[in-house]
């Protein structure tokens, strides 16, 4: 019962916050800007031109109408259409979300399937030179600049070994699309020809792009480790005769590895973002991508679309893991309260 | 070990420091190499940016600059660190870019404490409408990704050194204020404030004197760290194009630069890349290391 009035609860929370977001975004648009109707015109129109997109659009009358047909617009599903092709913002998007989903995901199996364990390994072997060798590398992941990193891979790997491609999705025909995920779908429809070109191109950026998360989810899973073995059960356990490696995969990990999954959320959200940068370095055809074309054509909608939509998504994945969560270990809604 | 605190504090800054961390924190502080490498780098790097206008051997290719006979060299006794499409020296701009870089990044860190801070003391110490208001205002920001935010009102607000100071502080008040927030509210039924309360002590004075100070621990050290996310934050900004313009000497934007020349460059994107890496890696182990310090709880665990 508690759980579903904790659930009912936040979904009840999305509201204001989805609000607040459009608010935002409409703010960043129509009043941070000197002119937005001359921004939103782009560099290259006339003053006539600027004059008729204002009154056109509507940037002559006062905010708050503004604000309310913007809003009506929404939901209408409408983000207005890009200046220079012309085509729908809400279609540009949508074609483009699949490539930095399935980039965000690869991170994500990536930083959680290497940061846990060696996050792990570290904690057991503290102060070992396997854990100082560790933190250093973790706290060189923290460091480095990711754009940085894929450039030097792309150079290493890509222009001087010639090992890995240096961008782009895939070469040859992509698989039949069902899910977007070319990794999915040429499993789905069998070709393992476009699997194995998907998971070639995905080796630089996804790796890259993890860095920071690997990083981070080490972090917390040494110190959740290290906490977790300090308690009372792993003594009374050790007391028992248990082998090491059923104290620590059994009890330790589970009671450790909370902390890592609450983090789970933001560093998704730091990845979605992320992708920002490595799609540019390895010509990744995202929303990332998307994103900085649109800003070197000052085609302004189409950024404030991306921005929507990486916020909606955030929003969205830390509301589904904070119920995750909860459903997993109910005693977290107290956590979550306080 | 003695050696090293001592030459530290004939340092300005210092005094303020030690009154925060008292003899056994520093002696946690400076305890293993890690910490002493981030001290180093942090403090190495800012003497570089503060001295590059003595240092550089070319301070006149900061900015514009060109010498068209010297274009694209790689790495020499004359250039360290090579030239650049211009014919500027390298080594040269990378010094003037932990200028721009550490100026951009201590002042974003600075504001968002200033604007941050405050509304976290005021959300955490009442309940009610100006909580619900402060909060949720501050959840909106941290409803879309940091470089996001940055990045859209970056373009919004055009490319130069205020702005992106302007854009990266937006996308960062938030988190210092819902630190201190939790802090200010974990503290408020202390039976020293309650005590306070009682006999008549202003809310103003129970905030600044009584709460903020226990708040600063956390608040120096996600300032510390704070500063090293800003700086590859900004870096990441002049990469796509939206931080500084050219011919502004900004890591990023050099690094950005150096695309279209390569693979045959590879100085042109080293050098900067590693400039930031360090610059960084110095903030992200001298906050972890002020944590450890000055966070008993995690002082037992983590040595």
């Amino acid at each position: 019962m508690e759980v579903r009035a904790f659930v009912f609860k936040r979904l009840v929370l999305l509201f204001p916050i989805l609000f607040g977001l459009l608010l935002l975004v409409f703010v960043i648009s129509r009043v941070v800007p000197a002119d937005p109707a001359a921004l939103l015109a782009g560099p290259m129109a006339g003053r006539e031109q600027v004059e008729s997109l204002r009154h056109q659009l509507g940037l002559d009358r006062p905010l708050y109408a503004q604000f309310l047909s913007y809003l009506v617009q929404l939901g209408k599903g409408d983000l207005g259409s890009s200046l220079y092709s012309n085509r729908p913002v809400v279609e540009d998007l949508i074609a483009r979300f699949p490539a930095t989903m399935e980039l965000t995901l690869v991170a994500m199996t990536l930083a959680i399937g290497l940061g846990i364990p060696l996050g792990t390994i570290a904690a057991l072997r503290r102060n070992s030179m396997i854990d100082k060798g560790l933190t250093i590398f973790s706290v060189g992941g923290l460091s480095i600049a990711s754009f940085w990193l894929g450039l030097m891979c792309q150079l290493f790997f890509g222009m001087y070994l010639n090992l890995l491609p240096i961008g782009g999705r895939i070469v040859g025909a992509p698989p039949t699309t069902v899910t977007g995920l070319y990794l999915l779908d040429s499993l789905i429809t069998g070709s393992l020809g476009a699997l194995w070109s998907s998971v070639v191109h995905l080796l630089l950026p996804g790796l890259t792009l993890s860095m920071p998360a690997i990083a981070t989810i080490m972090r917390f899973t040494r110190s959740g480790v290290l906490d977790s073995l300090q308690r009372d059960y792993v003594l009374y356990e050790r007391a028992m005769g248990l082998p090491e490696r059923v104290v620590v995969v059994k009890y330790v990990l589970r009671n450790a590895l909370n902390a890592t999954i609450a983090q789970i959320g933001l560093i998704f959200g730091a990845l979605l973002a992320g992708t920002v940068a490595i799609e540019t370095v390895f010509d990744w055809p995202g929303l990332g991508l998307y994103a900085v074309s649109s800003i070197l054509l000052f085609d302004y909608k189409a950024i404030l679309g991306v921005t929507l939509i990486s916020g909606i998504t955030y929003v969205l994945v830390n509301l589904g893991v904070d119920i995750l969560l909860v459903l997993i270990d109910p005693r977290g809604i107290r956590r979550q309260e306080a | 070990m003695n050696g090293r605190v001592s030459a530290l504090q004939s340092l300005p800054g210092v005094g303020l420091a030690k009154k925060l961390l008292n003899r056994r924190m520093l002696r946690l502080f400076f305890r293993d190499k890690l910490t002493g490498l981030g001290t180093v780098l942090v403090l190495v790097t800012f003497f570089l940016a503060v001295a590059a206008p003595v240092l550089s051997p070319f301070p006149e290719d900061a900015y514009e600059n060109v010498r068209v006979a010297e274009r694209l060299q790689s790495p020499s006794a004359k250039h360290w660190f090579g030239t650049d499409r211009m014919g500027r020296d390298i080594f040269s701009r990378v010094l003037y870019g932990g200028r721009v870089t550490l100026f951009i990044a201590l002042a974003v860190t600075l504001l968002s404490i200033a604007i941050g801070v405050p509304l976290g003391l005021v959300a955490g110490y009442y309940s009610g409408a100006i909580h619900e208001v402060i909060m949720r205002v501050a959840d909106v920001f941290l409803a879309i990704p940091r470089i996001i935010l940055a990045l859209s009102l970056a373009a919004a607000l055009g490319p130069n050194v205020p702005n992106v100071i302007v854009a990266l502080s937006v996308s960062f008040w938030p988190r210092f204020t819902r630190i201190v927030e939790a802090e200010t509210q974990s503290l408020r039924h202390e039976l020293y404030i309650e005590a306070s309360q009682s006999l008549g002590v202003s809310p103003v004075s129970i905030l600044f004197r009584h709460i903020f100070v226990h708040t600063l621990p956390t608040i120096i050290v996600r300032g510390t760290l704070g500063i090293g996310f800003t700086i590859l934050l900004a870096a990441t900004l002049g990469f796509i194009g939206v931080g500084v313009s050219p011919p502004t000497p900004e890591w990023g934007l050099m690094i950005a630069e150096s695309r279209e020349y390569l693979p045959g460059t590879w100085w042109y994107a080293l050098f900067p890349g590693l400039a930031i890496f360090l610059t960084v890696m110095g903030y992200i182990l001298m906050g972890d290391s002020l944590r450890d310090a000055m966070d008993p709880r995690l002082r037992g665990i983590e040595g």
